[in-house]
C-alpha cells in the first residue's frame, strides 16, 4: 500500500513579482490571505474542494491594484474553472494573467 | 494531479514577459487582427525614482484575447512606433526596425524570444 499526502491546493506564482493571495469560498463565506514570493509554490490546506473556490492576487511593488476573483474550483460543474484572471493598474489599464491546472 | 483524489496545482503567470534591455524607455501597444491599438499595463509608473530601476524591471504583458494574429507594437526612446510583431516564435532572435521620430534616421532592435521557466504551455518570455 502506498499513501501520499498532499494539501488539496498548490499555488504556484510563476510572475516576477512576488503577491499576496486571497482564496474565498463562497459556500463557507470565508477568506484567507497569504504570501507567496515569485517563483515559489505555496501549498494551501484551509480549503474544502467540494466549494466553488475564487483566487484573487495583489502584486507587490508593481502598479497594479488587488485583481479580480477567477474561479479556480468547481466542483458542481455550474461554473467552469477560469484560465485568466484579469488585473488592473492604477490607470485602469488590463493585464490578462493565465491560469494553469495540474 | 494523477492519483490526488482531486487535489490540483494551479499556477500563476504572465503570457508574455518583456525584458528591456536597451537602456532606454520601452512603450509596447497590443493589437488585436482587426482592432484598434491598445496601451499595456504596468507601463509608464516609475518616472520619479531612479531610472535605472525604471529599465531593468520585467514588464508582464498581455493581448485582450488569445488569437494567433495578435501582434505587438513597440517604440523605444523617442522613436516612432514598430510594424506590427508577433512575440510567437519561441527560440528566435531577430531585428525589428524602428524609425526616429524625425523621419531621418532608424533604430535596430534586436529581439529575442525565449520559453519562459516553469512546466506550463505556451509561455514565452
Amino acid at each position: 500500500m502506498r499513501i501520499r499526502l498532499s494539501a488539496p491546493v498548490e499555488l504556484q506564482n510563476l510572475l516576477p513579482y512576488d503577491f499576496k493571495y486571497r482564496i474565498y469560498d463562497k459556500k463557507t463565506k470565508k477568506d484567507w490571505t497569504n504570501f507567496l514570493r515569485k517563483g515559489g509554490i505555496s501549498p494551501v490546506h484551509v480549503v474544502n474542494l467540494s466549494h466553488l473556490l475564487l483566487l484573487s492576487v495583489d502584486l507587490q511593488d508593481t502598479p497594479f491594484k488587488q485583481s479580480d476573483f477567477a474561479i479556480i474550483n468547481s466542483p458542481d460543474g455550474d461554473y467552469s474553472r477560469d484560465n485568466a484572471m484579469t488585473v488592473k493598474d492604477t490607470k485602469d489599464l488590463t493585464l490578462r494573467l493565465k491560469l494553469h491546472y495540474l | 494531479m494523477p492519483d490526488s483524489g482531486g487535489a490540483f496545482k494551479v499556477t500563476v503567470y504572465s503570457p508574455y514577459i518583456l525584458l528591456n534591455r536597451t537602456g532606454l524607455e520601452l512603450d509596447v501597444r497590443s493589437k488585436a487582427f482587426l482592432g484598434a491599438t491598445r496601451a499595456a499595463a504596468g507601463q509608464g509608473f516609475f518616472s520619479n525614482s531612479n531610472s535605472e530601476a525604471r529599465r531593468a524591471t520585467p514588464l508582464m504583458f498581455s493581448f485582450p484575447a488569445d488569437d494567433q494574429k495578435n501582434r505587438a507594437l513597440i517604440k523605444i526612446g523617442d522613436s516612432d512606433w514598430s510594424k506590427p510583431q508577433s512575440f510567437n516564435a519561441i527560440g528566435s532572435t531577430y531585428e525589428a526596425t524602428v524609425p526616429s521620430s524625425n523621419g531621418r534616421s532608424e533604430m535596430h532592435l534586436g529581439i529575442s524570444v525565449s520559453q519562459g521557466e516553469g512546466k506550463v504551455g505556451n509561455y514565452k518570455s
